[in-house]
């Protein structure tokens, strides 16, 4: 999909993105460096807990979540930064292999007050593994707006 | 350091992550995976765009500041695994070299009705680099209470 200015964005909007999985390697590697617990890093030890074996950290699944929703390419190079993210939800567990899909549903748009170049656009996202519900969060994006004639 | 219970989580109380650098390498692998913002996967791109130059994925600057939280042992073997995040505010741009440290403050904690042996408690964050605060967030963890003594 080609990159949107903000005026290309509707309230209510949603998007689907590519299915990713994590393999084992993708979440140890993850977790030993940004969530180093035993649930997230030692398949063997992970038997041993709650969760009955490896589960990904909530951080990495959030990520992929969102860099899957970039991939689409809807904000490339109109994305001015993210001041924001909120009510980050972990539900249930996400596990090797499963498949991950996200949807993003354009919650709020609004244009720059002090900023005529730029608007802030909030997105809910969802993410299911394998078709369960596993995580949600919303963010703030500043986005620009589509350049004027006369500012050429 | 052994593991705190939730009796341990009074409210106020403060505990400091040991300090850790990102440099451009770590910002570059995070974002080619994460966040693939041209500010975030390449150190030429990112000098054209707003930021003038590669800053941190958001994402990657509240993990790293978990993964100290993990690693100052405080939960080891009483955390229960949190449920979420909330009011997570990237307040300034975090850039290769920059060393980060996070005090983490308790902002509530409270047992559990269904459940006396555990809680839940809810952690302020707040990451630093040499030249203020660069992050802010609050982290839902659920962690084992130590009880009445059980004998």
């Amino acid at each position: 999909m080609a990159a949107r200015y903000l005026e290309e964005f509707s309230v209510g909007q949603v998007f689907e993105t590519e299915p990713v999985t994590l393999s084992e390697d993708d979440i140890i590697e993850f977790a030993r460096r940004y969530d180093p617990q035993v649930i997230h890093t030692d398949p063997e030890g992970a038997k041993d807990t709650y969760f009955k074996g490896l589960i990904a950290s909530g951080h990495q699944t959030i990520g992929v979540a969102f860099a899957q929703f970039i991939r689409l390419g809807l904000f490339a190079e109109n994305s001015l930064g993210g001041p924001a993210m909120d009510e980050v939800r972990w539900t249930a567990p996400v596990r090797p292999g499963n498949a991950l899909v996200t949807t993003v549903e354009v919650l709020e748009i609004r244009e720059s007050k002090s900023r005529a170049d730029r608007g802030i656009i909030r997105l809910q996202f969802r993410t299911r593994a394998d078709g369960l519900d596993v995580s949600s969060f919303t963010t703030t994006t500043f986005l620009r707006r589509r350049p004027t004639e006369d500012a050429a | 350091m052994t593991g705190w219970y939730l009796e341990d989580l009074t409210i106020g109380r403060r505990i400091e992550t040991e300090p850790v650098t990102l440099d451009a390498e770590e910002i570059m692998w995070f974002a080619r995976q994460y966040d693939p913002q041209p500010f975030h996967t390449d150190i030429e791109t990112a000098k054209d765009t707003v930021f003038e130059g590669l800053i941190a994925s958001g994402f990657q600057t509240v993990a790293v500041a978990t993964g100290q939280f993990i690693r100052t042992g405080i939960i080891d073997g009483n955390g229960l695994g949190g449920p979420g995040l909330d009011k997570i505010h990237w307040v300034a741009p975090v850039r290769p070299g920059d060393t980060l440290s996070t005090v983490i403050e308790v902002m509530e904690a409270r047992a559990s009705k269904s459940d006396p042996s555990r809680g839940v408690a809810r952690l302020g964050f707040s990451v630093r680099n040499a030249t203020g605060v660069v992050a802010t967030f609050e982290t839902i963890i659920m962690i084992r209470a130590r009880g009445e003594s059980a004998a």
